[in-house]
């Protein structure tokens, strides 16, 4: 799986996520858009590891016609906030660059920025989106000759 | 045969620097090296030759250069110990036993790959050097257990060639 794909499903085994699409919203309560902003490299070692930085936007939509329902949507967020932080544990990443297909592991997930970010159609009485940014740090091995003991 | 095809520039990753994590004795008749590849998460690591000359000056005015040879070493300034590598637990014997002498006595191999047919299955230029591990500190930062390592040349040097199979090098000495 490649960094989307691993945030992806990451995202899908969070419990208050049951309906996520990549890059659309459907606009109603409770559908979540994953919207992958960029890839970046930060550092490459001497034997050719990369350390990588993907950024993504989490799209959420929610009821929130009264404070209990706003208070609700923030913690879960919140909750979702944390949950990622935690989530990171080394799981494989493959990066596809021309004909080679490269490992590497997933090291850290953080967030920022989760808040209201819209009223589609004006109406608090409908589903209002939230926005929660993701940036995800990982690493892929770019030396097909030598071994890097993982 | 045809003559090997030069690579051009060399990358920082064509230039490989190998310790024996069994720390045996390499000239053993049964030695079989367990080669651990030095440089996960370095970004800068170089070999300090560290030329030991001296200027001196005779009583013709004549300037004179003494030429001592060379104290290399090289630092490894960045190991995040990890139970999955292979020189883990002799680093952490070194550090934390407070060992010296051969008990920190292995073998580096140090590997230019400068040419195409080294990048697959060809043989590239390698040599091979008694040297002292010195982990120099432990700790650090959080985000893991850093334990830094000097490597101090130790003699006994020989050139050879090395080859790869399925990633593992094999050194071979010239006759």
């Amino acid at each position: 799986m490649n960094i989307i794909e691993v945030l992806q499903s990451a995202l899908e085994t969070f419990p208050n996520i049951n309906d996520l699409h990549i890059d659309y919203n459907e606009n109603a309560p409770d559908s979540f858009g994953l919207y992958p902003t960029g890839d970046r490299l930060v550092t490459q070692d001497i034997i050719g590891n990369q350390k990588r930085n993907h950024n993504f936007i989490l799209y959420a939509d929610f009821l929130s016609f009264n404070d209990y329902l706003r208070l609700q949507n923030s913690s879960t967020l919140l909750e979702l906030h944390y949950w990622l932080e935690h989530y990171a544990d080394g799981q494989e990443v493959t990066a596809i660059i021309g004909e080679n297909e490269y490992i590497g592991n997933l090291t850290k997930i953080t967030c920022s920025n989760g808040m209201l970010f819209s009223i589609p159609d004006g109406n608090m009485n409908t589903a209002v989106r939230y926005t929660l940014q993701i940036a995800v740090e990982y690493t892929i091995s770019t030396n097909t000759l030598i071994e890097s003991e993982e | 045969m045809s003559d090997p095809t030069p690579i051009g520039k060399l990358k920082r990753s064509h230039l490989l620097h190998y310790i024996d994590a069994s720390f045996s004795d390499n000239t053993a008749a049964d030695w079989t090296p367990s080669w651990y590849l030095i440089g996960k998460d370095i970004e800068d690591m170089s070999v300090e030759l560290n030329p030991d000359t001296s200027i001196k000056k005779n009583i013709l005015d004549e300037t004179v250069v003494e030429d001592n040879g060379y104290e290399p070493s090289v630092a490894a300034d960045t190991y995040y110990a990890n139970t999955g590598d292979s020189i883990y637990s002799r680093i952490k014997d070194i550090a934390m036993n407070r060992k010296t002498g051969d008990d920190c006595k292995t073998t580096v191999m140090e590997v230019v790959i400068d040419t195409v047919e080294g990048l697959t299955t060809g043989a590239s230029s390698a040599w091979i050097e008694d040297c002292i591990v010195k982990p120099q500190s432990y700790g650090g930062a959080q985000g893991g257990v850093n334990i830094p390592y000097n490597i101090n040349f130790d003699g006994n040097r020989k050139e050879g060639t090395v080859t790869f199979t399925n990633k593992v090098p094999t050194f071979v000495a010239s006759s």
